[in-house]
């Protein structure tokens, strides 16, 4: 199902639309959707990313969340040059134990 | 005994071209579910990713088994589909492998058996199946691909220096 929006443009907005409508030879209102939708989905990942970056959520959490793909999210990771919080020292050491244990465990 | 690998470690094993030499690193079979194969593979390659076609090639090349499960009880523990079935794979019998400080947290929280890939790298450093060249080459692939952080490769070189001192003042 589909429904129309409507939204206000100044005239030097249109002028650039139409430019632009004529260099891809594609209709207006198939440019503005195609412009909207793209912007969507770069606001989803922005979102996502924010929340990554926070340590709120993993990395396959912020795909799910932003509907794209893991390689699309580690894309966007790696251009926008997020980080999530690393460990600290204490944890770092914790893990070390943790896995020192894991594969004395597997001995046995 | 089994190795769980989530997604993002093996498109960072591909990605850094080190799932061969992780495979001879493991003493227990390696394992992925369904929703991390597509993940991985199925909707990479639908999206053109060549790691994705790469990843194919190294699961087939070590026989990889891929596992369904049903997620549907304990998807609302985690709002991704390949985490959650790594959760039920580890729950049954395994440890997950992943790269995700967040993944490696909630798991541990769940107190799910999980090692993060730098870990392991580490732990078989001290198990000298690697030597510390090849750990540190290792590490800074990783880092390459986000897969570790220079905090974490820092706290790996303190600890080895520490290990030298020790045996420095034992021999002593």
């Amino acid at each position: 199902m589909t429904d129309v929006v409507s939204t206000r443009l100044d005239e030097k907005e249109i002028e650039e639309l139409n430019k632009i409508c004529e260099k891809e030879r594609i209709d207006r209102s198939a440019l503005m959707r195609k412009f909207l939708l793209a912007q969507i989905s770069e606001y989803k990942l922005k979102e996502a990313g924010e929340i990554y970056r926070k340590g709120l959520i993993s990395l396959a959490e912020a795909s799910s969340l932003a509907q794209v793909s893991i390689y699309a999210m580690m894309d966007y990771i790696e251009r926008e040059k997020i980080q999530a919080p690393a460990l600290t020292k204490q944890e770092m050491e914790e893990e070390l134990i943790n896995a020192k244990k894991l594969f004395e465990d597997m001995k046995k | 005994m089994r190795w769980i690998l989530d997604a993002c470690t093996l498109i960072y094993l591909v990605k850094t071209k080190l799932f061969s030499t992780f495979m001879t690193l493991v003493e227990y079979p390696v394992v992925i579910d369904s929703s991390v194969y597509r993940e991985v593979v199925t909707n990479g390659k639908a999206n053109n990713y060549p790691d994705a076609s790469d990843a194919e090639v190294s699961l087939n090349k070590f026989k990889i088994p891929v596992i369904s499960i049903d997620i549907s009880e304990d998807f609302h523990r985690f709002r991704d589909l390949g985490e959650t079935s790594c959760y039920i794979l580890t729950k049954e019998d395994g440890i997950c492998l992943t790269s995700d400080d967040r993944a490696y947290k909630k798991f541990k929280n769940e107190e799910q058996k999980v090692m993060r890939m730098d870990s392991f790298y580490f732990e078989k450093r001290n198990q000298n199946r690697i030597t510390e060249k090849e750990f540190i080459e290792i590490l800074k692939k990783l880092e390459s691909v986000n897969a570790t952080k220079p905090k974490s490769i820092l706290f790996f070189l303190e600890n080895i220096q520490q290990n030298k001192n020790k045996k420095v003042k034992n021999n002593d």
